[in-house]
Parts: C-alpha cells; structure tokens; sequence
C-alpha cells in the first residue's frame, strides 16, 4: 500500500466541511467548526442557536457544571440522643457516624472486661478503668455530636488520639490497635500475663506525667523563641 | 499514591472477613480456639490502618 495514501481516500465520502469538525451542537446537532460554535455553560451550540433565549434557563451540564457543596443537614443530629445511646458500648459512636471507633470502644470494653473475668486478677484498677471507660463513652458521643450540629467536620478517630502538634503525623490509632492486639494475642496464648503486666500500671501515670512534662517545656521553648525573633 | 490507599481501603472490609473466615475454621478444625487467636483481628486491622497511614505519607 502506499504510505501516503490517506485511509479515508479508500472509502470516499462527500466532502461538506473543509474545516475540521469539533463537535456537535447539543440542541439542533448540527455539526460544527470550530469558527461557528460557542460553549453556553460548558456545552456546544452552534453560535446561531447559543443566542437562543431559552439557553439562559437551561441547567448545566452535569459533566461540567461547578461542584457545589451541599450543606449537610444538621437538623437530626441529636447530642441527647448520642449520650443515651453512647451507654451501650461503641453506639454512641455508631450513631455519629463513626463506626471504626465503635468498633474501638466495644473492643476495648470488651478487653478490660476479660481482664476482670480472669480468676485472681483484675483487682480495683481495672474495674475502676471499666466504670471509667463506661462513662466515657456516652459523654465521648454527646460532645462529638454536639459539634457535628456545629457542623464541624469530625475525624473518625476525633477525641480518641489527642496528640501534641508535633505527634499528629504519628499513625497512633493503628499502632496503639496493633500493640493491643499482640499484648491480647500473647496472653491468649500464655507467653504473656497481662495482670503480671499490670502491675505496674503506675508506670502509665509515670509516662503521662513526662509526656506533659515534655509537652509544657516545648510549648516554653516556642514562646522564648518567638519573644527573641519579635526583638 | 492516593490510588493504593483507596485500594487498601477498598480490600480491607474483605480482608478482615477472610481472617475472621480464617481463625472460625481453624476453630473448627480442632486447631486452636477463636477465643485465643481473636487479638489476630485486631492486629490485622490495625496493620492495614497502618498501610493506608504509610501510603498516604508518601504521596
């Protein structure tokens, strides 16, 4: 075949344009060049048809028309309701919509439960963190409902992991859920005690302590330096 | 790339069914019991969370 044959020589066809097509209008399907067609709202008329009147009141495109975010409804957010409903374990969550940390509070309660279960463990600590637990939650709800009515965009793990500033890009969610696992995976398989382990639950009152320690003598740290940069 | 976390997170409802799927057989396989290997579960979330956290660090 000869290479510079045009394929579409091969099977001839009228010749009507001798510019090249770029469309087709939307109202009378006329095909169009590009010197006589206009886009009305991101759609192509031909430019006879784009002074129609009606044009104006026509909706866009859905393919081109500008994202508009709809405001959600905040009218059936009920704090009330997420409080009483946060007494069942991981449904106050469920019911603002945050189904992994659900899933995250009845684990958790169920945890601490199975700690108490065992014979010969447990002891006030762990009951006191179960009562605790049972009353965080409800109120964990009402406040994370309270500001979704604010219409405040709420993070799924919001209120579980608050972090200092400088930890935020930390995964502690996962991290936390991966050593919760492997300390329950190990005790279930009797390599680990968890009520040896909690012994020495003060140590938990310990690392806080220095967490905040830390935390306060940052935040100094950034004022000392802000106070020198504004000399 | 944003693409591989909604991948992971697109496989993970699945995932954590066929480890559930997994450890119901095993139970009742003889092998050891669901009520000791259900921390499995857990880490097995808590990896997958991590992926998603690992990937959307990268972009």
């Amino acid at each position: 075949m000869n290479p510079t044959e045009h394929p579409e020589n091969l099977n001839p066809q009228p010749e009507i344009a001798t510019e090249p097509i770029i469309g087709y209008c939307r109202a009378t399907g006329k095909a169009l060049t590009a010197a006589d067609s206009e886009y009305v709202n991101g759609v192509l008329y031909s430019k006879e048809y784009a002074q129609h009147p009606k044009l104006k009141n026509e909706p866009g495109s859905p393919y081109t028309e500008p994202i508009v975010s709809v405001p959600k409804s905040t009218a059936d957010i009920s704090p009330g309701w997420a409080f009483v409903l946060g007494l069942i374990p991981g449904v106050g969550a469920i019911y603002n919509q945050q189904y992994a940390k659900g899933l995250f509070h009845i684990i958790i309660f169920a945890a601490l439960i199975s700690i108490v279960d065992r014979p010969g463990a447990g002891g006030p600590f762990v009951g006191f963190m179960i009562a605790g637990w049972f009353f965080y939650m409800p109120f964990e709800a009402y406040h994370t409902a309270q500001r979704r009515q604010r219409g405040e965009i709420v993070d799924e793990m919001s209120g579980l992991v608050n972090l200092p500033t400088g930890m935020k890009k930390l995964p502690v969610g996962p991290i936390l859920l991966i050593v919760i696992g492997f300390v329950f995976l190990l005790d279930n398989l009797g390599l680990l005690r968890i009520d040896e382990i909690l012994r020495f639950w003060p140590v938990l009152m310990i690392v806080a302590g220095i967490i905040l320690l830390m935390q306060r003598l940052q935040s100094v740290g950034e004022v000392k330096e802000g106070g020198a940069n504004a000399e | 790339m944003p693409s591989s976390v909604a991948l992971i997170a697109a496989v993970r409802g699945p995932l954590i069914l066929i480890t559930l799927g997994t450890l119901i057989a095993i139970d009742h396989a003889g092998g050891l019991r669901f009520s000791r290997t259900w921390p499995i579960l857990i880490i097995t979330f808590g990896v997958l969370k991590l992926a998603e956290y690992m990937r959307g660090g990268q972009q």
